[in-house]
């Protein structure tokens, strides 16, 4: 189970660093916020980059990345669905693109 | 114009030349931090744009969600999109390779408080209080004044006439005008050309499936 504490949301330069982790994994259409999720986890198992997952993590919950390793596995994709929610990442993409942000 | 940030609201009334000017520069150097994917100098740039349009300091907005700094950058960015449809600020003209020795950050707005002070009389406060929507369309009229008396100058020198030795006669030939003032090229439609049922192709003649269902 995940103690760990809530998680806020990222500020500008965290946000455009997440935004370069998980653009390549990113879906191109954006129907459902937990579907966008489920096909961003998805599109990382198939890349087997998974240390994609782990860096994301650890800047949506400010933690290192060796104490990510040997979180609970349910926890941490919690921790990945919940980031993603509260930083709004299907947002995150379209105003990147808006912008011409070159990941 | 009224912007949230945090738990604040902030306006926007009226934006003077001075801060347009500053605001497209700080602009200019996002497009070049967006374009090499610097996250660091894109997120810095866009704090700093918010800074100086909602007169801020930095330090309160490094904390803030990053969509409240996005929708904030969205709305002042729209704020300081031109009125008119100037032809100065459409066509962009090919960026020198080597910039001349005086040019310094910070110069294009007293280059065209120069223009305007020239023109006008007006003081560096007067000018600097201009609506910047007033002030592009105002350089646009000396600007194109200018090109005119020029042009009219040279029409009236030997220069305009160099001989060309194939014809033995002098030519003129007009002073170049800025890409901007160049007449704009309106494509004319294609007209549809009859032919005559003799010169059309003989034998069995596939159509294309759209074609098809035309004929």
């Amino acid at each position: 189970m995940w103690y760990g504490c809530q998680m806020k949301p990222l500020n500008i330069n965290q946000a455009l660093q997440l935004y370069k982790i998980l653009a390549p994994y990113l879906p191109d259409e954006i129907d459902d916020n937990l579907n966008f999720v489920g096909k961003i986890i998805e599109n990382i198992k198939i890349s087997g980059n998974h240390r994609a997952y782990v860096e994301a993590i650890a800047v949506m919950a400010d933690m290192d990345l060796d104490k990510i390793m040997f979180m609970n596995s349910a926890d941490i994709v919690t921790i990945f669905a919940q980031g993603l929610y509260i930083n709004k990442i299907p947002s995150l993409k379209k105003f990147c693109e808006k912008v011409g942000f070159h990941a | 114009m009224e912007i949230l940030l945090g738990n604040n609201k902030y306006s926007v009334e009226k934006v003077n030349l001075r801060l347009w000017l500053e605001l497209e520069e700080i602009r200019e150097k996002f497009i070049r931090a967006t374009d090499m994917g610097d996250t660091d100098n894109t997120a810095l740039s866009m704090l700093s744009f918010i800074s100086v349009a909602l007169n801020i300091s930095m330090e309160e907005l490094q904390d803030l969600p990053w969509y409240e700094i996005a929708i904030a950058f969205i709305e002042i960015s729209a704020i300081c999109i031109p009125k008119y449809s100037l032809a100065m600020l459409k066509v962009r003209e090919k960026e020198k390779e080597s910039k001349v020795s005086w040019e310094y950050d910070g110069r294009t707005f007293y280059l065209w408080s120069h223009i305007l002070a020239d023109a006008y009389g007006w003081t560096l406060e007067e000018i600097s209080e201009l609506d910047f929507n007033d002030a592009l369309a105002l350089l646009q009229e000396i600007v194109v004044n200018q090109q005119l008396d020029r042009e009219w100058e040279w029409g009236l020198s030997e220069m305009a006439y160099p001989y060309d030795p194939n014809i033995k006669k002098s030519r003129f030939h007009p002073l170049p005008r800025p890409k901007w003032m160049s007449e704009e090229i309106i494509a004319k439609p294609i007209k549809k050309v009859k032919m005559l049922k003799s010169m059309m192709p003989v034998g069995n003649v596939v159509w294309m499936p759209d074609e098809a269902t035309q004929h």
